[in-house]
């Protein structure tokens, strides 16, 4: 994986909670990351299998809305995805956004 | 200074409800007619399509301002970079050609107008006739124009490729 500053944020929003299922503005807004640099992200990931997707309902918000799109981590993606993390935290450009804390 | 004057201030204008209601429509349709812009920038059949609208939906309105904004660059980046790497070259010559055609048509009305409203209010009309002048050539261009290009448009369907409906498409979505 290259290391970029967005996907270093990506990757730490992913492994703040690597079990649950993320949604694009969501993470967007996780991340600090623009979505024009977040969904192609995604497409990379979810191409090279480290995400899974979905649709789900979200009917707390909006009932009647149509279905969102959601992405998961798979078991190769959290190990990748750690590692990169791992890396990222050792390397001083990237310090500060891998250890940032995911609210 | 009158109350003329007064009433065309900056100041006035910032108040009057009626920037009041175009700001107000802005809030509330913008944000859809932008996502809608967005997502029409990318093929039919993508999933983006859905994924930009379902999240659209989810977001309260004071977030769905700041969300399109930034999709822009999105649909700019993606959308019409997978459109052009689709791309169809001969439909999207005809494509354009039908268009291009349509807008000469409205230029050819509107300079035609001009010319002929001219000729007959000076030669056959007197002056107080002269809106019944431009009533007469608006009706008379018009007429030329749908003739022209509806014979220009039967040919030019004639000739571009046929297009896949998108209920076709859907039933057998591309490879």
């Amino acid at each position: 994986m290259r290391l970029t500053h967005a996907s270093v944020a990506v990757a730490n929003a992913f492994m703040s909670e690597p079990w649950d299922d993320h949604y694009g503005y969501e993470l967007s807004r996780r991340a600090r990351v623009r979505s024009g640099v977040l969904y192609p992200i995604l497409e990379r990931w979810l191409q090279q299998g480290w995400l899974r997707d979905g649709w789900a309902d979200h009917p707390e918000q909006r009932p009647q809305g149509p279905p969102r799109r959601y992405y998961q981590l798979t078991d190769i993606g959290r190990r990748e995805l750690g590692q990169a993390l791992d890396v990222a935290r050792m390397d001083p450009r990237f310090g500060v956004i891998a250890w940032a804390p995911q609210y | 200074v009158g109350p003329t004057v007064l009433a065309n201030t900056g100041t006035d204008f910032l108040l009057s409800w009626k920037t009041f209601a175009i700001a107000g429509l802005a809030y509330r349709f913008g944000p859809s007619l932008v996502l809608r812009l967005v997502t029409s920038c990318y093929p039919r059949d993508s999933v983006r399509r859905d994924e930009l609208t379902g999240e659209f939906q989810a977001l309260h309105q004071w977030q769905r301002l700041r969300f399109v904004l930034e999709l822009v660059e999105l649909g700019v980046c993606e959308g019409l970079v997978v459109r052009w790497a689709n791309r169809d070259l001969k439909r999207l010559f005809f494509s354009l050609a039908t268009k291009v055609l349509l807008a000469a048509q409205f230029v050819v009305l509107a300079v035609g107008i001009n010319i002929v409203q001219l000729l007959l209010a000076s030669v056959i009309f007197e002056p107080e006739w002269a809106n019944g002048s431009m009533l007469l050539a608006v009706v008379v261009l018009t007429v030329c124009c749908y003739l022209v290009t509806g014979r220009v448009r039967r040919l030019v369907a004639a000739r571009s490729p046929k297009r896949q409906s998108t209920s076709s498409m859907r039933a057998n979505p591309p490879s």
